[in-house]
């Protein structure tokens, strides 16, 4: 039911989503959906611990702005035949390229939607031989905002986070919705 | 195998208390905001392990612990509402009477100043480790001083005068 | 013993003394005669600096659940100290794991972004150059 629901007020793009839904049941792929409530929480909790420096305050109002993240990955497919799907698939007027990274082999982008001036999703696609990634990120977002995401900023405890993981094979996702 | 709350925050209780009882005047509070702190460090011990200045952290939380209560208690909008309060409050009456004077004389000086003072003279810090536990640079530790001891002897002088 | 002392009260505060000097000095002032209001200052300060609070050591083990594609261990839960409940207990694990899963992922992100960082190719517009390290400016009203 995870990928049927749609985030209210955000107009989603129908591609992706088809695109996330065609691989639910493919076990060469791994999911990861943080919901609004989850998204919710993870703001509690910063809140409660964070220290006073500014970091973590920009931090929380990234983690506010931000209405919900997908993943999907696999590292066992050729990543450029569906990174070439996947882009494919997305309505190239909804969305502008941010950054583009290919070298031999591999390829990664970043892209923008926007409305009113804000950024409503940050989608990246990366993908090479044995390595896929897609992620979407929805949510109000300025570009300074990004910034905290975009310049290696020292936020307490990302360092524990390292390259960041992808998600387990064959599963649904972490329940996020009450 | 002890943990790292208990090998390096666990042991600063008494330095983050009297830090504490110097911005508050109240025994009991200067204890629960401490308690707060230390539970939350608590939780983030993994975090705060490869913090790279743990005492700055744990002051600072101390400090907005604080901060927060009278926020909540007394409408302080701002960081400089604890220096405005502490010239109102008065110290309570289960302190030591030398230490209520210690306490009369740096009453009213900038909070920075005070702070400043209180770590080099109670806790006997020198300027580099003030640096670090207030996150501020080596020439504001030694012109705050400067100026907080000037101000100190003037008072001193006065109160002589005074008598 | 008194110009000692004198000296080094001087030093004091023009800020000029070392700890060392500072040491010294309240050792000598013990044992002289007269320097009430100095005595008073630092046995005011002396006493302060015994003042210790009366606080119990939090007794508790968190480590939590693991989710499964997180590296923690996973271990019994314990109840933490004796001002948590269980509930709240709970609530804050919940928390606790949903704001990983949101540094996960955007650490995910930033390790990417800084992949293009190294070797940019932008695309489109000028309001997405940077003159900094910035990757987002001020993007121009559209």
């Amino acid at each position: 039911m995870l990928f049927a629901f749609i985030i209210k007020a955000q107009a989603q793009d129908d591609a992706i989503q088809r695109f996330f839904s065609k691989y639910m049941d493919d076990d060469r792929f791994s999911r990861v959906y943080i919901s609004p409530k989850m998204m919710q929480m993870a703001g509690g909790f910063l809140k409660s611990n964070a220290g006073t420096d500014k970091d973590s305050q920009d931090l929380g109002v990234l983690i506010q702005k931000v209405k919900g993240i997908r993943i999907l990955s696999s590292d066992e497919v050729n990543g450029l035949t569906f990174y070439k799907e996947a882009m494919g698939t997305l309505s190239k007027n909804k969305y502008e390229d941010l950054m583009i990274v290919e070298d031999k082999g591999s390829s990664l982008k970043f892209m923008v939607r926007e409305e009113g001036g804000l950024v409503k999703e940050l989608m990246m696609i990366s993908g090479e031989e044995g390595d896929f990634t897609l992620l979407s990120m929805l949510g109000s977002f300025t570009y300074e905002d990004l910034n905290l995401l975009a310049e290696k900023t020292d936020i307490p405890g990302m360092e524990m986070y390292g390259k960041g993981s992808k998600g387990p094979k064959g599963e649904k996702g972490p329940k996020g919705i009450k | 195998m002890k943990s790292f709350f208990e090998v390096h925050i666990w042991p600063q209780r008494g330095r983050l208390y009297r830090l504490g009882y110097l911005w508050v005047r109240d025994r009991s509070l200067a204890e629960d905001m401490l308690q707060n702190v230390f539970e939350k460090s608590f939780v983030r011990e993994d975090e705060l392990r490869s913090h790279p200045n743990l005492m700055g952290w744990l002051v600072s939380s101390l400090k907005n612990e604080v901060l927060t209560h009278f926020r909540q208690t007394k409408k302080l909008d701002s960081l400089d509402g604890l220096e405005e309060l502490k010239v109102e409050e008065s110290i309570s009456e289960d302190t030591k009477d030398s230490i209520q004077q210690v306490m009369n004389l740096v009453k009213g000086l900038p909070l920075r100043q005070q702070e400043i003072f209180h770590l080099r003279e109670v806790e006997g810090l020198s300027y580099e480790e003030i640096t670090e536990h207030l996150d501020i640079s080596l020439d504001q530790v030694k012109v705050n001083l400067h100026r907080a001891r000037k101000s100190i002897r003037e008072r001193m002088l006065n109160q002589k005068l005074t008598k | 013993m008194n110009q000692r002392i004198d000296e080094l009260l001087e030093k004091y505060w023009e800020a000029e003394s070392s700890l060392a000097e500072e040491q010294e000095l309240k050792t000598l002032l013990l044992s002289a005669e007269g320097y009430a209001d100095e005595k008073a200052l630092f046995l005011g300060l002396s006493d302060f600096s015994n003042e210790e609070p009366s606080l119990q050591m939090p007794t508790k083990i968190i480590p939590i659940k693991s989710r499964n594609w997180m590296n923690w261990a996973a271990s019994a839960a314990i109840l933490i100290g004796s001002v948590w409940g269980w509930r709240v207990y709970e609530q804050k694990q919940a928390e606790q794991e949903a704001y990983m899963e949101v540094m996960q992922a955007f650490a995910l992100i930033q390790t990417n972004l800084s992949k293009g960082q190294e070797q940019m190719t932008i695309m489109n517009d000028m309001k997405y150059l940077n003159t900094t390290n910035q990757l987002f400016g001020n993007p121009t009203n559209k």
